[in-house]
């Protein structure tokens, strides 16, 4: 879900790398010193999670990972995605560097808004842990869409069929991701629960 | 502290502005080339993963599209020339990964019938057809082209392997690497107070 160079008009591109700026100045702020690590960890599988093709019926599609890595993170994610991108324009040509912001937006936006929807559900029960995983993973590449389709409108097309095109386009991707996030989730309560937001940390302080 | 964040968040934005430009969304890799009156194209994800089922668009100069289909089982998609101008290919294969590549009228001419002027070969047939009289000078430059294509195949196809920049593993643990700096980075400005 990247938005290409030369799509968006410059007033889109600007206003999104302003906002992409300040959810990034507001995760900074938010980043305990305890989560640098976590949150870098991410970073680097939302770096990595690029790559990883998933043979999806006639195509092959890729993971993004942005709603495990808000679901984990919560407004660091902006940051997070942000570094991710800039490394994987930088490294692997994906993406362009004038819609950064943008593509930072699509991406960390929905992300955070995962968090305060879903995170408070991953100490519960566990099916209701795995299913609000499920959802978060899913509802961020849909609200992706909608950002992107928003940013697509501001640029002169028209929204609704933009967004809905989009989104039917990416049902298949949601589906992946909300299973990966699941997965994601699962292991994690299993493994190294103090990892999960909403739990008491394993930190001594 | 928060000095140190918007440091961190400045310096991001600086690095950002730094960089090459590709004018591509996600990259996928296009190749085409023209083997007599055919213009083949070969797309491929950056790791070698063919791309199966994308679109394949063919605009003229003006950015008409002239004709459209769909990659076959290993990323091939083959078309007759449609016109001979400047063509402009576009793959389209989802989830914003484009691509496109140009094939200059000089590529797809070169066949008798509808090229009027005489391309570069046009000499060599002749002085060719001189000394061998009996074969028109046309028909020996098909047969030459013909031919040509046929042994500049494969290299053609090496070509298109190594014109597709892959992702390599440095790369990978080179941005790896970049993410533990930062990482150790924000950690010391968190802690430097």
């Amino acid at each position: 879900m990247h938005i290409s160079e030369g799509v968006l008009s410059g007033p889109v591109l600007l206003a999104g790398a302003a906002l992409a700026a300040a959810g990034t100045g507001v995760g900074l702020k938010k980043l305990a010193p305890d989560q640098i690590a976590r949150t870098a960890m991410l970073a680097g599988a939302f770096f990595v999670a690029s790559l990883v093709h998933v043979p999806l019926g006639p195509t092959s599609v890729h993971l993004l990972l942005n709603g495990l890595v808000g679901l984990l993170l919560g407004w660091p994610a902006f940051p997070a995605i942000l570094v991710g991108l800039i490394l994987q324009a930088v490294f692997f040509q994906f993406g362009g560097l004038t819609a950064l912001g943008v593509n930072t937006l699509i991406m960390a936006l929905p992300a955070v808004i995962g968090y305060g929807l879903f995170s408070r559900f991953l100490k519960g029960p566990r099916a209701g842990a795995l299913a609000a995983a499920f959802g978060c993973g899913f509802l961020a590449v849909l609200l992706g869409g909608v950002v992107a389709g928003l940013a697509l409108t501001f640029s002169g097309e028209h929204f609704l069929n933009v967004a809905l095109a989009l989104i039917l386009a990416h049902l298949p991707v949601m589906i992946l991701e909300g299973g990966m996030t699941a997965l994601c989730v699962g292991f994690l309560r299993r493994v190294q629960p103090g990892l999960l937001p909403g739990r008491p940390s394993v930190e001594v302080r | 502290m928060n000095a140190a964040s918007w440091i961190l968040s400045l310096s991001l934005l600086l690095l950002s502005s730094l960089g090459p430009r590709e004018a591509l969304a996600h990259r996928v890799n296009l190749f085409a080339w023209v083997e007599g009156d055919t213009v083949h194209t070969a797309s491929k994800y950056p790791d070698g993963t063919r791309v199966k089922e994308g679109l394949i668009r063919v605009l003229d100069g003006a950015g008409r599209e002239l004709l459209q289909g769909k990659t076959n089982e290993r990323g091939e998609f083959s078309f007759p020339i449609p016109r001979r101008e400047d063509l402009t290919i576009v793959l389209e294969a989802g989830m914003g990964h484009r691509a496109d590549w140009t094939l200059p009228r000089e590529e797809l001419g070169g066949e008798p019938a509808s090229a009027p002027d005489p391309p570069p070969g046009f000499r060599l047939a002749e002085a060719a057809s001189a000394s061998a009289a009996a074969v028109p000078a046309a028909a020996l430059e098909q047969a030459l082209e013909k031919a040509l294509d046929r042994k500049l195949a494969p290299v053609v196809k090496m070509l298109s392997e190594l014109h597709e920049p892959r992702v390599r593993l440095t790369d990978i643990v080179g941005g790896l690497g970049w993410i533990l700096g930062l990482a150790g980075l924000a950690a010391w400005l968190k802690n430097r107070r």
